[in-house]
């Protein structure tokens, strides 16, 4: 009796010898470029090109991502999220694999992770210090971070009410009734809504005033925040290459499922759909020492205003975590109808 | 120090040699067929002829006779 036949004599094959992967190198010359000028600078050395096996695209991708991780420490880690890149292209829409041209590259930050800001309990205790302190404090804040990255802030939320409003006129009598209009205007502070005629000399000045007082850690961070803002760095601008402007970093709301924040939600369904810019971008020639300098310091500046940012989100939304059960209209609906 | 100043030297020299080296004959070849839309729709056609073929299942190969012979 035999409990098993013999076998049939074929063998799977070993797959030893078989490649797994393959690097195509087109435009390799630049890659090696952007190596030369990071080993130039000390950014990546030896032992990291025997640790990387030799091979250019680790090599650069780890030498990069170690100098990130060394700049921003895990600062940004759970309060907003960004996607590195650098590309001998352009990335998507119309213009999808558009040359940068004769060897550039381009380093970019996308947004992965939108960053969220509930201000509106530090404003009242602003507010409280001083009339309008709070106020100047939203306003510099909402300044400073315009220059660096796209925020959604209540401007945005009046903007999509009154689009809101336009749309209901244009549409059918009777589909009118099934609009519903966020109370945006019930949402913004009294002194945000008063207080319209800010200048930075202003705005500082006040804010300085309370440098020793019970927020001066608010103060200090979000002055510091804007120092750097204003720092010159080479962004990129496109023009028409993407689809529309980039997706928003910070939601800033004044309190949690407010108005504003309801208008966000009906917007960002859209936010990809279309192709969007990059938050901030950066073209270079890695064989130039200027521009690759001023890349560098470019995207260091954006690492560093999102650094603060961060700071101040761990701060402020504490804040507002502190006072939360103190507010009778945070069941509101942030949404009424027409 | 010196050493690793040496090794810096080294690792500049070999990677300028690399940035010089032309690309591969393969490489180019790759290279055109990614631009050239004819490649790419070929790709995108047979792509989608073998999504649709496979049906999202794996195929059940049959076991040849010679491995489950009869017990007797």
């Amino acid at each position: 009796m035999t409990l098993l036949g013999k076998g049939c004599g074929e063998t799977l094959p070993s797959l030893r010898r078989i490649p797994t992967s393959y690097r195509l190198e087109t435009n390799g010359e630049r890659l090696y470029r952007l190596c030369l000028a990071l080993v130039e600078r000390n950014l990546a050395d030896e032992t990291l090109w025997q640790e990387t096996g030799k091979v250019a695209m680790v090599f650069a991708r780890t030498a990069i991502q170690r100098l990130i991780d060394e700049y921003a420490g895990g600062a940004l880690k759970d309060k907003i999220d960004y996607c590195f890149e650098v590309r001998d292209d352009l990335g998507t829409g119309y213009w999808r694999g558009g040359a940068l041209g004769e060897g550039k590259l381009m380093a970019m930050f996308e947004l992965q992770a939108c960053g969220y800001l509930k201000i509106g309990a530090a404003l009242d205790a602003l507010e409280e210090q001083e009339r309008f302190l709070g106020a100047a404090f939203y306003y510099l804040l909402r300044r400073s971070l315009h220059r660096w990255i796209r925020i959604y802030d209540h401007t945005d939320a009046e903007c999509y009410n009154e689009q809101l409003h336009e749309w209901m006129e244009q549409d059918e009598p009777e589909s009118r009734d099934a609009y519903e209009f966020p109370a945006v205007d019930g949402a913004i502070p009294e002194p945000v809504r008063t207080a319209k005629d800010w200048t930075y000399p202003s705005a500082r000045r006040l804010l300085r005033r309370h440098l020793q007082g019970p927020h001066s850690v608010w103060i200090q961070k979000l002055l510091t925040l804007h120092r750097l803002s204003r720092l010159k760095g080479q962004v990129m601008r496109f023009e028409g290459e993407y689809d529309d402007a980039p997706v928003p970093s910070l939601l800033l709301v004044f309190r949690e499922n407010d108005a504003i924040q309801a208008c966000f939600d009906h917007e960002s369904d859209r936010y990809n759909e279309t192709t969007n810019e990059p938050t901030c971008a950066v073209c270079f020639h890695p064989e130039s020492r200027k521009e690759f300098d001023a890349a560098l310091r470019t995207m260091a500046i954006f690492l560093r205003v999102n650094i603060e940012l961060a700071g101040l989100i761990t701060l402020l939304n504490g804040m507002e975590e502190e006072h939360a059960g103190q507010r009778e209209h945070r069941t509101e609906p942030s949404l009424r109808a027409a | 120090m010196n050493n690793s100043k040496a090794d810096q030297t080294q690792l500049l020299a070999e990677l300028r040699r690399l940035e010089c080296k032309p690309p591969k004959r393969a490489d180019r070849l790759v290279a055109r067929h990614l631009k050239c839309e004819e490649s790419q729709s070929l790709a995108h056609a047979v792509a989608e002829a073998a999504r649709r073929s496979s049906s999202g299942t794996m195929p059940a190969l049959e076991a040849p006779s010679e491995l489950l012979p009869p017990l007797i």
